[in-house]
């Protein structure tokens, strides 16, 4: 990094350190720390909910992810505008009557406190470890891209947006989410824009989408079909992200506090829905857009040399390794592929259908070198796991100075705004369905207000710890964080679905379908990572509902009579 | 009246919280189409 990109990301950083003191200012009481004093309108719930969503990995992936796997990721978003009509009819207006602070409080209403506490531990379990890794995962990728200390860069990943969570609470969050947001926005739609300008003179945009289209990587739409029918291990098509999808988006923005934390703090049902809506007809083609910046940088390397393998310390690490020689020959085989490439993009857009032809058997070839280098990177016990390198190698490689540091803040500010909302929903989560539920200790506006200021600064600790810890394991575990969601978020969902729509299943029931849904859940995981099944992980979210909804009533039927007269 | 029933009663702009459903599931339905049109355009 040059002068001028540390100039950059050092006042961007600084910059959000201070506006989030600046807009710390609130009541010093539970509703003013974790509600904001219910007083935010629509298009700050609107950005604080991306805000919260859209993590670090999400800007360094989803270009990765478009240039290895093309656009289809987008389907998995697909769910999130019906999701987010179910929570405006069935969810929001419940929490909003309750004047609830975490969604878990519901539960001991509707049900008994061993689910709300149970439904809270799971909340604090998933989130808690996932926030760890959401620092850890950006952190790994600019260690190794920049050189930098993985734990210094932990520090600064998960350390600095203490400062203004501590102090400012959901108001501090809910502003520099906005501000961020802006920031990030802006950085990757430059990036996109240079990206086109850097492709070679006469090649626009839509040439770029022609390539990349050609080359396989514009399959927007796909249905997971196969000659031998539906393919259920297929992660990402129109049916499992409608379907798996919706499960999952459903339990994330009714269920879990980061997201329901983020709405509450509305000054109105109104603004609340509204909120959700407007982020259910945005969010799918924003996400569109960033996937987009992926293909544009796939066609960018059809008329530039890629590198052989995009994470350079693992690159390193097989240079020195016994398979150096098998390196250099697959090298040499990649280089000669890139001149054939070259030759036959000569002749674009000339003789388009001879280019395209040429370039798809090209594709073909380099993709199985890539295979044998990934091969290699894996014996050697390395991550043969690259795709979250792409975008920032070629932001680091092309990009022009400045830009590159901007480029690094959003990085930060993304990751900022998603774990500030995890830490304030975390503080709130077990300072009220922890703390002041099983503390007989004195309670009270200032004691609450200082109680939890302390609880998120405990959680932002130990996510700081999470972070230090996993970074001793490499980084596959980049891909962790996708999946853990999915292993908690069914069971989570199952029981609020039963607590909205199925009046009939009481407390104990779902309590003990809940524990065994979340046992078959984890049973089902481990089936498929030990390739005995095959199930994509969004599926899990479907089935964890669905079992809790169906062992629930099968175990209100057979439990002795006396627990649905308690029910009564 | 309390605040929350206040809300129930009034939606922005288009008359009902059913509309804005419905246009929610609409934007959903042309987003679908229109990256149906893309995949076939260039893939």
């Amino acid at each position: 990094m040059k002068s001028l990109d540390w100039v950059v990301l050092i006042v961007t950083l600084s910059g959000i350190i201070l506006y989030g003191i600046y807009k710390s200012r609130t009541t010093r009481d539970l509703d003013g720390y974790f509600l904001s004093n219910r007083s935010m309108p629509w298009y700050l719930i609107l950005l604080s909910i991306m805000g919260t969503q859209a993590s670090a990995i999400t800007f360094l992936a989803a270009p990765g992810q478009a240039y290895t796997d093309g656009m289809r990721f987008v389907q998995y978003y697909f769910g999130l505008p019906l999701a987010a009509i179910v929570i405006c009819i069935s969810f929001v207006p419940v929490f909003s009557r309750l004047k609830v602070f975490t969604a878990y409080e519901y539960l001991e209403q509707r049900f008994d406190l061993k689910t709300r506490t149970f439904t809270s531990f799971l909340f604090l379990l998933q989130r808690g470890l996932s926030t760890g890794i959401s620092i850890y995962a950006p952190s790994i990728i600019l260690s190794v891209l920049l050189g930098w200390n993985i734990y210094l860069t932990n520090l600064f990943m998960g350390g600095l947006l203490i400062i203004y969570t501590v102090t400012g609470g959901a108001r501090a969050v809910a502003y520099t989410q906005t501000f961020q947001f802006v920031i990030i926005m802006g950085a990757m739609f430059i990036a996109g824009y240079f990206i086109v300008k850097d492709l070679p003179p006469g090649i626009g945009f839509t040439d770029a989408l022609r390539v990349g289209g050609k080359l396989g990587k514009m399959n927007v739409i796909t249905t997971g079909f196969t000659d031998k029918g539906f393919d259920w291990g297929d992660r990402y098509n129109i049916f499992s992200g409608m379907i798996g999808g919706f499960f999952l988006l459903l339990s994330y923005f009714g269920t879990d506090q980061s997201q329901v934390g983020r709405y509450l703090t509305a000054r109105s049902l109104k603004e609340s829905r509204l909120g959700l809506l407007m982020n259910g007809m945005v969010k799918v083609p924003m996400q569109f857009l960033i996937l987009l910046i992926g293909v544009l940088v796939f066609a960018f390397y059809q008329f530039n040399k890629a590198p052989a393998f995009f994470n350079e310390l693992e690159l390193k690490r097989l240079e020195q390794s016994v398979y150096g020689d098998s390196l250099k020959h697959l090298k040499q085989e990649l280089y000669s592929i890139q001149q054939r490439k070259d030759a036959a993009l000569a002749l674009y857009p000339a003789q388009q259908d001879a280019a395209f032809q040429q370039l798809q058997l090209l594709q073909g070839e380099t993709e199985a070198v890539r295979a044998q280098i990934k091969g290699l990177v894996k014996k050697n016990g390395g991550a043969d796991n690259d795709t979250n390198y792409i975008f920032l190698h070629f932001v680091v490689d092309y990009l022009p100075v400045g830009l590159v540091g901007l480029i690094i803040a959003i990085i930060f500010l993304a990751s900022w705004g998603s774990i500030a909302a995890a830490l304030n929903s975390l503080a709130s989560s077990t300072v009220i369905d922890f703390h002041k539920r099983f503390s007989s200790k004195g309670h009270g506006g200032e004691k609450d207000y200082q109680v939890s200021k302390k609880y998120t600064l405990l959680w932002g600790l130990f996510c700081m710890a999470v972070a230090m810890f996993v970074s001793n394991w490499g980084n596959s575990l980049i891909e962790v964080v996708n999946v853990l969601g999915s292993l908690f978020y069914g069971t989570i969902l199952g029981i609020f679905l039963v607590a909205f729509y199925s009046k009939r299943i009481g407390g104990n029931a779902v309590f003990w379908a809940a524990l065994m849904a979340e046992v078959i859940v984890v049973v089902l995981f481990f089936l498929n990572e030990y390739k005995i099944i095959s199930l994509g992980f969004l599926w899990l979210n479907a089935i964890g509902a669905l079992l809790v909804w169906g062992i629930g009533g099968v175990l209100q039927w057979i439990l002795p009579a006396k627990t649905a007269a308690a029910r009564q | 009246m309390n605040k929350y029933a206040e809300d129930e009663e009034k939606a922005p702009l288009l008359g009902s919280w059913t509309a804005w459903y419905v246009l929610v599931l609409v934007v959903l339905i042309l987003l679908i189409a229109c990256f149906y049109w893309i995949t076939k355009a260039y893939s």
